[in-house]
Order: structure tokens, then sequence, then C-alpha cells
């Protein structure tokens, strides 16, 4: 059979269905049951990102708020916003919301949030990209996750790069 | 730089079993059934094998557990065509299954058999998901697996001792099997940390290692059995 070089049209084909399932993951959009404005809380409540996300300094996993964190501010009307309306009615009715999770890892993937957020001081920009300046909640991930990029960054801070630092 | 590795009291093992049943729970290894367990598919990453010397009523019963030897010098790394398998730093032999093609040259080149081969796309029931360890990646059809030391608590362990700003203890890595042995018979950790049990039980004069002359030099090491 007639090879268009090393590779052959099927091995070519198969190659780009696994960019198109793996590479484009990133551009698939989430919603969210509501329309959570980081900015708002960064820049005028003055919130740093680990006042809801509790477990990023000291947990595995960095945790989505529970209604319980909203409650803190939350248990009347802060202002006269829709959204906000929908999160009191939350906490009146001890409800948790759920919010849907744009980061997830596969389950070979041993990743702490701890050992990066509070042993390797990373700022959560740096994966997760600039989201407190966001006003509308983030549809995708602005920095995707992709191994490579997590290599690099192990390079160049001379972590080890043997696969059983992640893959378990 | 450290090597973790195993020393197996084979004065104290009674073959009960315990150590194959933590592996079992630890890592998510299915159940194939009989008549696969019977032509040799069963995943256990424990084994037990049962030697007998003599004559009834004088029998000398030894049982050896057996898991994967996290050999120095290990022979199916070498056979690896896609890097699936490879000794790291610590001198664990890792094993990535998203990587393993199936080819399972690993598995003829390992002289302890200590690899698995999954046949069929692994059968766990429903049930069991809320039971299902999940630091413990599920394996699929047509991959090779086999025992990992209980890697996976070495991470966990490193992060908490990390995060604790300490360095990690003996006891801070243990895998299931050793944990679990209720004669004792199992001592895990450092092989070359003179605070480590383990460090002092392989120059003991009972200490061996099987295949020797094979030169996979081993990191898992038997205490002989000896008549008292």
């Amino acid at each position: 059979m007639k090879q268009t070089g090393f590779f052959g049209r099927k091995e070519l084909l198969f190659a780009a269905i696994i960019l198109g399932l793996y590479g484009c993951n990133s551009t698939e959009k989430i919603t969210q049951p509501i329309a959570y404005n980081h900015s708002i809380h960064v820049s005028e409540a003055g919130l740093y990102c680990t006042d809801c996300h509790v477990g990023a300094e000291t947990k595995i996993q960095a945790t989505l708020p529970s209604i319980k964190r909203c409650q803190t501010c939350h248990s009347e009307m802060q202002g006269e916003s829709k959204e906000e309306a929908k999160v009191v009615e939350a906490v009146t009715n001890k409800e948790e919301i759920p919010w849907n999770r744009i980061y997830t890892l596969p389950e070979h993937v041993f990743f702490s949030h701890r050992r990066h957020v509070t042993s390797g001081k990373i700022p959560c920009s740096d994966c997760h990209g600039d989201v407190e300046k966001l006003t509308k909640p983030a549809d995708h991930q602005l920095v995707p996750i992709q191994m490579k990029r997590c290599m690099n960054c192990h390079d160049q801070k001379s972590i080890s790069n043997d696969c059983l630092t992640c893959h378990v | 730089m450290t090597k973790w590795g195993m020393v197996i009291d084979l004065n104290k093992c009674t073959g009960c079993g315990a150590c194959v049943n933590a592996c079992r729970i630890e890592n998510n290894i299915p159940n194939v059934g009989e008549e696969e367990a019977q032509k040799g598919r069963a995943l256990d990453w424990m084994q037990i094998v049962t030697e007998y010397e003599g004559e009834y009523p004088d029998v000398r019963v030894t049982h050896i557990p057996r898991p994967c030897f996290q050999c120095d010098n290990p022979p199916c790394t070498k056979v690896c065509p896609v890097h699936a398998t490879f000794l790291n730093e610590e001198g664990l032999v890792g094993q990535v299954y998203y990587r393993c093609i199936g080819c399972r040259f690993c598995m003829a080149a390992c002289p302890y058999s200590a690899k698995k081969f999954n046949y069929f796309e692994p059968d766990i029931p429903e049930s069991y998901e809320g039971i299902r360890n999940p630091d413990v990646t599920r394996r699929m059809k047509g991959v090779v697996e086999k025992c990992s030391f209980c890697h996976h608590r070495l991470s966990l362990a490193k992060d908490l001792a990390r995060f604790e700003n300490r360095e990690l203890r003996e006891e801070d890595f243990q895998p299931a099997c050793v944990e679990s042995c209720p004669a004792d018979a199992m001592t895990f950790g450092d092989l070359e940390n003179p605070d480590h049990r383990v460090a002092t039980l392989i120059h003991s004069s009972r200490a061996f290692r099987l295949d020797e002359e094979l030169g996979t030099d081993p990191k898992v090491y038997y205490l002989k059995k000896e008549d008292k």
C-alpha cells in the first residue's frame, strides 16, 4: 500500500480525530445557575479566592463554595441584583447552589491544590487565568489544562517530571 | 536517594490472605470470576504462593506473599516499547495505564509473573461504586497492571508532609498489604535510610531475595523460615 510519508492516511485521520476530541475540549460552554460576578467580590468586597474556595490552601481540592459561605454576607440583600436575590433565596431555603465545575481532571491524575498553592506558592491565576476580573461566570477554561503546560512549569521550577509524580 | 523496599518474614506469615484482600480493596482490583481465574487471568497484585516440604504428618508449609518486586534492574521496563512501565528515581517501577498498548512484552519479561493483563472490561458491580478508592485509577480492557507499592499513598503522604513542613516519616507511607498484616510479617520503608527498620532487616543472616541470580535486584526481601 502506498504510504504518505512515515504515517499512512489512516494514522493521520486517527491523529486528527484524537486532536479534535482532546485538543478542543476547552471550548465547551459551561453555564452556571447564577450569573456570579467574581470582580465585584474581589474588588468591592475585598475577598480572596481562598475565602470562598476554602480548600485551595489546605486541601487537595479547592472546592466550590457551599451555601454557608454565601450565607456569611447574603442572608439579606446587599444590593438590588436579581442574581443576588437567587442567592438570598437559596440561603433562606438552605439549598445548595448547583455550581458547575469548569476544571476537572481525569481520574488518573493526582493534583493537590495545597501543594501548589501553599507549598509551591503559585498564584491561582497561573492555572485559572484572571478570574478575579470577570463580571460574568466563565463558560470555559480561561487557561486550558494540558499535560504539556504542567510539565513545562515543572521543568522551569526544577520539580520532578517523573510520570508517578502526577499519575496514580 | 530514597529506595522503597519491603521485607517479609516467612517465619511470621501464616498465609491468612489479609494482604491479598487489602490489596484488592485498596487498588480497586476486579473479580474476574472462577472460570477466568482458572485460566490464570486473576488480577491480584499480591499473591501468596504456598510451598510444602515433606510427607504427612511431617509437613513443613511456607507461605510466600509475592507483590511486584520493584526490581532495581527490571527486565519489564527494558522491553516496553511505549515507556508505559519505567523505573523512577525512588526505585519504584511505575505502570501508566493510559500509555500501555497491551503488547504484554513486560509480562513475558517479568520472571516473577507480577504483571497482569486485563482481558475484559473490569467487572465492578455498581454497588461497589461508593466504596471504590478514588485515588487509584480504574484500569481498562487491554492494559497491563501490577502492584505499585500503593504509590498513590506516597503521593498523599508527601503532599501532607510538605504541607506540614516536615520530613516524610516511615509510618507516613505504608502499602495496604503491610498495614493489614495481622502477624506483622511485613515491613516497609526506605532501604537506604538507616532509621527505617527495613534497612537493618535486609542485612539479617536470614535475608534473601527470590531468584537473585537473575540479576534483577528486587527490592522485596524475605527472611528465611527457620525451625524453632
